[in-house]
């Protein structure tokens, strides 16, 4: 069963890419009573360490960075101009509520001289824009400086089995590896990694698995879907269970490891689906193509309209992943080539 | 070695990049004719190891793996949708035979509306991949108990023929004709009391991106290395610069690619005669070369292609002799290292 405030907090943490304070303090608080050494590296990934017997390590990694928006400039009437961090479609990204690290809030609009009112669909980055409420560049700088992220301010909506909210890419996925590292039962050591800087291009989990040199990786990152009206065809569905990652855009799994999590998920009697996702990548292919080569593999929660302030999840979906990950973990022999 | 014989057999099995698993095997077959130190990494990079334990070690490598496709989504009526995985040209797929490696290997074609339903223009614009469906011939029910999502597509296996003067064509030979000139390397030292530790690896991944190569730089940490790959031979449409001579080995200059390699395998080629012509590089040679070079500390890395026509199609056409002559050349700068093989590779004032 799942504990729901818990998912709250960490989706709701503030944490854009390069800058994950916040969140990696909340993850870190819900951690530090489950494993025996807490540590952040350089990049700022935090790594939480469970001593083992079997003299295997396995990662456990999930990013815990999320989308947002970087000041590039203030102008004189105090409206920020902003690029993108990660993967921002400006269209999304527009007409929304927006909050700073410092708690300030703003909304997003856009350039309406071209497109028209309420219509964005020709919006590019260029053309969005953060109203802070600041009439002059002045009061605008007192709030928010130049470099400074920000993130959707979204609601966390309960829709009976489903949740919706900004930044379940890939929090959902954090709390996921959260629930399963209590009272987890395993041999091996366990590195359960929350990464940083994945949106803008698997740069932090890397790093980490240089550091680790696991025998064996779990990546838990979110998939796309095929199952909402008139969508591109894919095979994977909400509510279908844990989908266990075959290939995406960065990375081919090798099959003695997707294999093993089909067998566990079969003797466990745990929900799956296998997940081909054409466009995306994920922390797996750093971690697989890390120093000689990792078996890395990865579970997915299936999430609809990712990178919007409206990404959707099933939670019976969220508790096959962590049930199937209890039990990957669990197993003495793992996956070989 | 008989390099027709060892060519059909490797370009008969399916290995489409992160699926090579049935090559693999196989390759490792042809490895231990020549040594018993064969091993893979967690990959799927497979190595074989011969020649002076203690000499500096040179790593060469061709990638076993090849373009290909994979089930994304079984529509309702049993018809197969497939997605790109490495280097699928949409264009040539459709009226192509397709092998779909399931519980077991299911023929399927991929169809095409016929010209009759089409609608004015349609004849202009090109399929897209997403587009495309195969057709099994299978019940629905049947497809389900035989294909699975995630299961590898690649153009179906069909022997290589051999046209005239040596010159042959089929499928994979990017780049498993590679492979078997490495094989050949390993044939043409087999007699020789070698000063150098040589490694012999095909790699995987490289048609996603290179991704396998860096692993097995690093992997065996190399005092040098030579990658052996195909380009592009001289074929309607293409331009001078764009490709070598049909009947010459390639040796590639450029920014990523060590002068003192290129020196080695010019000079391999010139001491025995073997024509070959110079391949200007200046960035990115999209072959493992461009991995290799930058693990570790880096690794002085030099790259020898065969030419070869109408690339990523089930009918690339190469000669088996500029084959030949591609392992000749790499079997001589092996030959040649050593003692002095540090000073060989240090660049000049």
């Amino acid at each position: 069963m799942y504990e729901k405030t818990m998912i709250q907090k960490i989706v709701t943490a503030y944490g854009p890419s390069g800058r994950e304070q916040e969140v990696t303090d909340v993850i870190r608080s819900f951690v530090e009573p489950l494993v025996d050494e807490v540590t952040v590296d350089a990049l700022g990934n935090l790594i939480a360490h469970k001593k083992g017997t079997s003299g295997k390590k396995i990662m456990l990694v999930a990013h815990m960075d999320q989308i947002g928006l970087v000041v590039t400039d203030i102008d004189e009437k105090g409206f920020l101009r902003v690029s993108n961090v990660g993967g921002v479609h400006p269209v999304t990204a527009a007409a929304r509520p927006v909050r700073f690290e410092n708690g300030t809030r703003g909304v997003t609009y856009f350039e309406t001289e071209n497109s028209g009112f309420m219509n964005p669909s020709k919006t590019a980055i260029t053309q969005l824009f953060i109203d802070i409420g600041a009439d002059s560049r002045e009061e605008a700088e007192a709030k928010v400086q130049l470099g400074d992220m920000a993130v959707y301010d979204v609601n966390f909506l309960e829709m009976g089995r489903r949740i919706s909210c900004g930044a379940l890419d890939n929090r959902i996925c954090c709390a996921a590896l959260v629930e399963a590292l209590k009272d987890m039962e395993t041999e091996h050591d366990i590195y359960a990694v929350f990464s940083v800087q994945e949106e803008v291009g698997t740069r932090g989990a890397g790093a980490a698995a240089y550091a680790i040199g696991p025998d064996l990786c779990i990546n838990l990152d979110v998939t796309l879907f095929g199952d909402t009206p008139k969508c591109m065809p894919m095979a994977v569905k909400l509510g279908g269970g844990a989908a266990i990652k075959i290939m995406d855009a960065s990375v081919i799994v090798a099959p003695m490891v997707y294999t093993f999590l089909e067998d566990v998920a079969k003797a466990e009697d745990i929900a799956c689906q296998r997940d081909v996702m054409r466009m995306g990548g994920t922390d797996t292919s750093v971690v697989q193509r890390s120093r000689d080569g990792v078996l890395a593999g990865g579970i997915s929660i299936p999430v609809r309209y990712v990178h919007s302030p409206v990404e959707t999840a099933d939670l019976r979906d969220y508790e096959a992943t962590v049930a199937l990950l209890r039990a990957a973990v669990k197993r003495s022999e793992l996956p070989q080539r | 070695m008989d390099i027709f014989q060892a060519i059909t057999e490797l370009t008969a099995l399916p290995g489409v990049s992160g699926s090579e698993e049935t090559v693999c095997a196989a390759v490792q077959t042809w490895f231990r004719r020549y040594t018993d130190q064969v091993w893979s990494d967690p990959m799927g990079n497979t190595y074989a190891r011969f020649g002076n334990p203690d000499g500096p070690t040179i790593l060469l490598m061709a990638h076993m793996d090849e373009i290909g496709l994979m089930v994304y989504d079984i529509e309702e009526g049993g018809l197969v949708r497939i997605c790109n995985v490495a280097g699928v040209d949409p264009r040539v797929l459709p009226g192509s035979e397709l092998m779909i490696y399931g519980t077991e290997p299911v023929k399927a074609v991929v169809g095409a509306l016929p010209p009759h339903l089409q609608k004015a223009g349609d004849v202009m614009s090109n399929y897209k991949i997403e587009e495309l469906l195969c057709d099994t011939g299978l019940s629905p029910e049947e497809v389900k108990e035989r294909i699975r999502i995630g299961d590898p597509v690649a153009f179906a296996p069909r022997p290589p023929q051999k046209l005239v003067n040596n010159v042959i064509a089929g499928k994979t030979f990017d780049d498993r004709a590679c492979i078997a000139a490495l094989l050949e390397v390993m044939d043409l030292l087999k007699d020789y009391k070698l000063y150098a530790n040589v490694v012999v690896c095909a790699s995987v991944q490289e048609e996603r991106g290179m991704l396998g190569s860096g692993v097995g730089a690093y992997h065996i940490d190399p005092d040098m290395a030579i990658a052996i790959d195909v380009c592009h031979a001289p074929q309607p449409g293409a331009k001078p610069v764009d490709y070598v001579d049909f009947d010459k080995v390639a040796i590639t200059r450029g920014g990523n690619i060590h002068p003192k390699m290129y020196e080695k395998l010019r000079d391999s080629a010139k001491e025995q005669n073997i024509a070959f012509e110079t391949d200007v590089t200046i960035s990115r040679t999209g072959t493992d070369a461009w991995s290799i070079q930058v693990q570790r500390g880096g690794i002085p890395t030099g790259l020898v292609s065969l030419p070869l026509r109408y690339m990523h199609t089930s009918v690339e056409v190469i000669s088996m002799d500029t084959l030949k002559n591609c392992a000749k050349v790499i079997a001589g700068v092996v030959r040649a290292i050593g003692a002095d093989w540090e000073e060989t590779l240090c660049l000049d004032d």
